[in-house]
């Protein structure tokens, strides 16, 4: 009797063992093709000189797509020091095939406004030094990026600190990770250079915001800084395939009473089309993953259409019904 | 000498009375009250209270009462500070002040037509009778601020109040309650009938296109399913020849988390009649701004652009106003302007100058 | 135990505020209550006791938070003057410019957002923005903590008020309590409503004026003499200062800003979210114009029509909102 309970306990653990995985995460820091390391002269593809004696930033695994198109959420921020070696233990879930893992630069907009003195000082969301928090929005610095610039003469300080609940997109990899024995890792190579692509630093700009360079900084974190160590690329959600998403509001100018007919190009999956008036107050809002929505009984007056999808806007377009 | 006796004392009082009446010839002190007649050509006949039926010496007294400035703490206001004839016995600020200087919290109410209002009397319903409403803005500290025995001590000061008070009631003797019934009888007494719009019904008038075409808004319903002819759907709360129903309703000013005041909810204890306010007569709008029960609004187009287009979500919200918040009302330029011209054909100017309701003194 | 010992202190404020609210009820009701002060609500699990109070307060006076040591929380917000600045703009550290005017601290726990643009949703939250401003303390409460973690006084203070050492948590908390016991209703209106002092003629005219013609309670309303909403009252037609829009970047918040609270203006010159006007009559020479045209100027904000005397009258109004036991309860703390 004793011996079939041991029995019974042997196979129920070892079944555990077998169902659950641990999953980490890794990521190889590199400025191009040479390893990240605090200081080094570099250039971006504008030809700007600098170096980098700063660079913290806020990654969101958001989910793992698994074992034939399962989507499991993980939802773990994880505060990113490129100076220090990234490999951090996300969950332990049941896991064969890893297909494709998601993440955003940045920490969600239901969590991007708390406060952050609440939590325990070893949270990566509570405060840091430096500091990672912008006051009076308040919500996180997505990225803190600190440097020189060599293009003028003498060097100068540049800052670029990315922040924003609408630069806040989500990116798909697709990579098989590395397995070992109940574990499984999400290896992926991490290049910086790829953050500034574009961005002017040769004078200096001192950049905190969420437009302009610093806009431009998060969607390059979403397009080019991360690929798999299978050398699979990123694609952000807000794609280019997306991007190039046409919106046709007809007819315009509508009459009153009439049906307005809100025609995308392609599918979305759970895009947003929101209506707004000129007073900025949303008249009409619908998650859809049609390509065509109806919207009546709009009152006379000017209206803007918006596309979106995770906060971010897509398209717009503004149309009017007349009296 | 027993028939002597009888004689001069009949005698003697005779010629007391006499002189009497010599003194007193103008004004006799008799409780013989007189039935006031009241005219409400087009209305509707009134409900009476049965145990304060109108007289003319109690209408006269209320009257008196209603102007009289001894009512507030120190002399210098009456009710009629700010329910003042000229603007349909309502206020033209915001937030009326009292003796204090300080402003209450919501707009004075109009006084016409009270004998039609048939439930409770303030903006969320806290008195039964117009009788408890009228004792109440007296002992308000942000209104006159005044106590009940120090009024009844001032009144009994004037010989002209006591007699008032005689003819009206039957006794010299001065109470809160007989004060409380005066007051009731002279607002019973003010009767809202001569507007254009009661001439139109009439015959006497007849309305410009603009003022038919609001008032054919005014009446039609709203209709989501055919924009073209929905119409401003405002008589279902504001109906009857007095333009309301007496009832509380919430009219989207403002979300949960906007609303400062708790309105009707503040009576009942209930949620559900949170920010709810009394739905007010239309007769006279045009001279009763400021708009809502905290003024909101100064002018008829601000209002009938609330209704149009402004509606407000909070949980209890008029479901059939909130029917017709996500399209609003369909209302053009020129809607907008019929309607409040429509609106202005309730004023009664006769009103304002009515001898009848003005300060006796 | 010891730990939570709720300040008589407190308790004596809170049954003082209680009884106050319930003064102007009196029997009555009421069409709407607007002058009676609340009592104050306390964060969730942050409620006040003697030694939370004691170590807010210590810190708040400590130049410990900027990062030279050359200034506190106090530098800015001057207890003699309501917890104001009398300059234009405070300069923070290393003589470093601010951007706008400093405002009062008096009932500042009953506001229902910090900043002028309404952006922080608490007290405790907006702490962390002086520290981490360059133009301010240009510190990180980080580092601060470090520092106030090496001082043994704050250590044992900090156990016996939270059970923890200084940490983030306990500076941003114990600044939270002492800010919400800053409360003022100890003015000349405030004895006033309870009928123990008489106004002037000149006093009662303007408080007429302020309600009524003038209707400055359109906006400065209630017993804060805030509506605490976010307006813009037309003082350019060309702002330097984006007000709400620098963070809802909606260009319907435009250079708008939270209505402050009147309570003891008259000592918290200079004036607007710049301190452009020096004194109060300016102030109200500006309403009294109707302001200039901005696109999002409040409808209420319209030529007034007062003359001279009335603005006078006004001004002597405003006068008594100063809380006379200001300075007393300061040397009492």
């Amino acid at each position: 009797m004793k011996k079939y309970i041991v029995f019974t306990a042997l196979i129920i653990t070892s079944t555990l063992a077998f169902s659950q995985t641990q999953l980490d995460i890794k990521i190889n820091h590199k400025l191009g093709s040479n390893a990240f390391t605090l200081n080094d002269t570099c250039y971006n593809n504008l030809g700007n000189k600098i170096n980098l004696s700063r660079l913290e930033y806020y990654l969101t695994v958001v989910s793992v797509t698994h074992d034939g198109g399962t989507i499991t959420p993980i939802d773990k921020v994880l505060l990113i020091n490129a100076n220090v070696a990234t490999l951090d233990s996300l969950t332990t879930m049941s896991i064969t095939n890893l297909e494709k893992v998601t993440l955003a630069v940045g920490v969600k907009p239901s969590l991007n406004h708390n406060d952050p003195s609440l939590l325990p000082a070893s949270h990566p969301l509570a405060p840091k030094s430096p500091s990672m928090h912008w006051g009076w929005t308040p919500g996180y610095r997505f990225v803190a990026m600190e440097g020189r610039t060599f293009a003028v003469t003498p060097d100068r300080q540049y800052e670029i600190h990315s922040l924003g609940d609408l630069n806040y997109f989500h990116t798909t990899i697709s990579t098989a990770g590395i397995s070992s024995t109940g574990k499984k890792t999400i290896e992926l190579n991490a290049d910086y250079l790829e953050s500034i692509r574009d961005i002017d630093l040769s004078n200096g700009p001192l950049d905190h915001g969420e437009i302009r360079n610093n806009k431009k900084n998060l969607e390059n974190f979403r397009d080019f800084v991360f690929t798999s160590i299978e050398g699979n690329p990123s694609v952000g959600l807000n794609n280019i395939a997306i991007d190039n998403i046409k919106m046709s509001v007809f007819p315009n100018p509508a009459s009153k009473g009439e049906n307005v007919k809100i025609t995308l190009s392609e599918t979305i999956n759970d895009g947003t089309i929101s209506i707004t008036d000129l007073k900025g107050s949303i008249v009409f809002k619908t998650i859809t993953s049609e390509k065509v929505t109806e919207v009546n009984h709009l009152k006379p007056g000017i209206y803007i259409c918006t596309l979106s999808k995770n906060g971010a806007s897509l398209s717009s377009r503004k149309f009017v019904v007349s009296n | 000498m027993r028939t002597i006796i009888v004689t001069a004392i009949v005698g003697v009082l005779l010629i007391l009375n006499s002189c009497k009446k010599e003194e007193e010839e103008v004004d006799e002190i008799i409780y013989n009250p007189t039935r006031y007649e009241l005219s409400y050509l087009g209305l509707t006949p009134p409900n009476i209270p049965p145990d304060n039926p109108l007289t003319v010496e109690g209408v006269k007294l209320g009257r008196m009462l209603f102007y009289e400035k001894m009512l507030s703490g120190d002399g210098s206001m009456s009710c009629s500070s700010c329910h003042s004839q000229s603007t349909g016995f309502s206020d033209t600020n915001r937030f009326s002040i009292g003796i204090m200087g300080l402003p209450g919290g919501r707009q004075a109410m109009a006084i016409t037509n009270m004998l039609w209002n048939t439930n409770q009397f303030f903006w969320d319903g806290r008195a039964n009778l117009l009788r408890e409403q009228s004792l109440l803005p007296i002992q308000d500290s942000l209104e006159m601020h005044e106590t009940l025995p120090n009024v009844i001590q001032k009144l009994n000061n004037s010989s002209a109040y006591k007699n008032q008070f005689f003819r009206a009631f039957g006794s010299s003797e001065i109470t809160s309650a007989n004060i409380s019934l005066a007051l009731e009888q002279f607002m019973n007494s003010i009767v809202s009938n001569n507007s254009k719009f009661d001439k139109e019904e009439r015959g006497e008038a007849t309305f410009t296109a603009s003022e038919q075409r609001g008032k054919d808004l005014f009446y039609t319903e709203y209709n989501a399913f055919f924009p073209a002819t929905s119409g401003a759907d405002c008589a279902h709360c504001h109906s009857g020849a007095n333009f309301e129903n007496d009832q509380y309703f919430n009219n989207g000013l403002d979300s949960d988390a906007g609303m400062i005041d708790d309105g009707r909810m503040k009576v009942t204890k209930d949620v559900r009649d949170r920010g709810k306010f009394k739905i007010t007569s239309l007769r006279n709008i045009e001279l009763t701004s400021p708009y809502m029960h905290d003024g909101r609004f100064s002018t008829l187009e601000e209002v009938v652009e609330h209704y149009n287009s402004g509606l407000v979500y909070s949980t209890t919200i008029d479901p059939a106003l909130e029917a017709t918040r996500n399209t609003g009302l369909f209302l053009t330029s020129q809607d907008k302007e019929d309607l409040v011209n429509f609106l202005k054909t309730l004023t009664d100017r006769s009103l304002a100058t009515d001898k009848r309701y003005s300060s006796p003194f | 135990m010891s730990n939570f010992n709720i300040s008589k202190k407190v308790v004596a404020t809170i049954v003082l505020l209680s009884f106050f609210s319930c003064f102007l009820q009196s029997k009555l009701e009421h069409d709407a209550i607007e002058f009676s002060i609340p009592s104050m609500v306390f964060e969730k699990e942050n409620f006040a006791t003697n030694k939370r109070i004691e170590l807010g307060k210590k810190l708040f006076f400590d130049p410990i938070f900027s990062i030279d040591s050359s200034m506190s929380c106090a530098s800015c917000h001057i207890p003699e003057f309501a917890f104001s600045d009398t300059q234009k703009f405070s300069p923070g550290v290393f003589g470093r410019e601010g951007v706008r005017n400093t405002p009062s601290l008096m009932n500042v726990g009953f506001h229902p957002y910090y900043l002028r643009e309404g952006s922080v949703p608490t007290i405790e939250m907006q702490a962390l923005i002086p520290i981490q401003e360059k133009n301010e303390f240009a510190h990180n409460i980080v580092e601060i903590s470090k520092k106030i973690q090496k001082i043994e006084s704050y250590v044992d203070l900090s156990e016996q008020a939270y059970n923890r050492k200084p940490d983030h948590y306990v500076i941003t908390r114990a600044l939270g309590v002492f800010q919400r016991t800053l409360i003022s209703n100890s003015s000349k209106f405030d004895l006033y409503l309870k009928e123990k002092v008489k106004f002037t003629k000149q006093e009662k005219k303007g408080m007429r004026l302020f309600f009524g013609k003038a209707a400055c309670n359109n906006c400065h309303s209630g017993f804060n003499f805030t509506n605490y909403k976010l307006t813009n009252n037309g003082l350019y037609e060309d702002y330097k200062d984006e007000g709400r829009m620098r963070a809802t970047k909606d260009s319907n918040d435009l250079s708008v800003f939270k209505t402050p609270s009147l309570k003891n203006i008259a000592i918290t010159g200079p004036y607007m979210h710049d301190g452009s006007f020096d004194d109060l009559e300016q102030v109200i020479i500006h309403y009294n114009s109707g302001g200039k045209n901005h696109l999002n100027k409040d409808k209420l904000i319209k030529p007034l029509g007062l003359n001279k005397a009335e603005m006078q009258s006004l001004i002597s109004f405003l006068n008594t909102l100063t809380d006379i036991k200001l300075n007393k309860n300061l040397e009492r703390q």
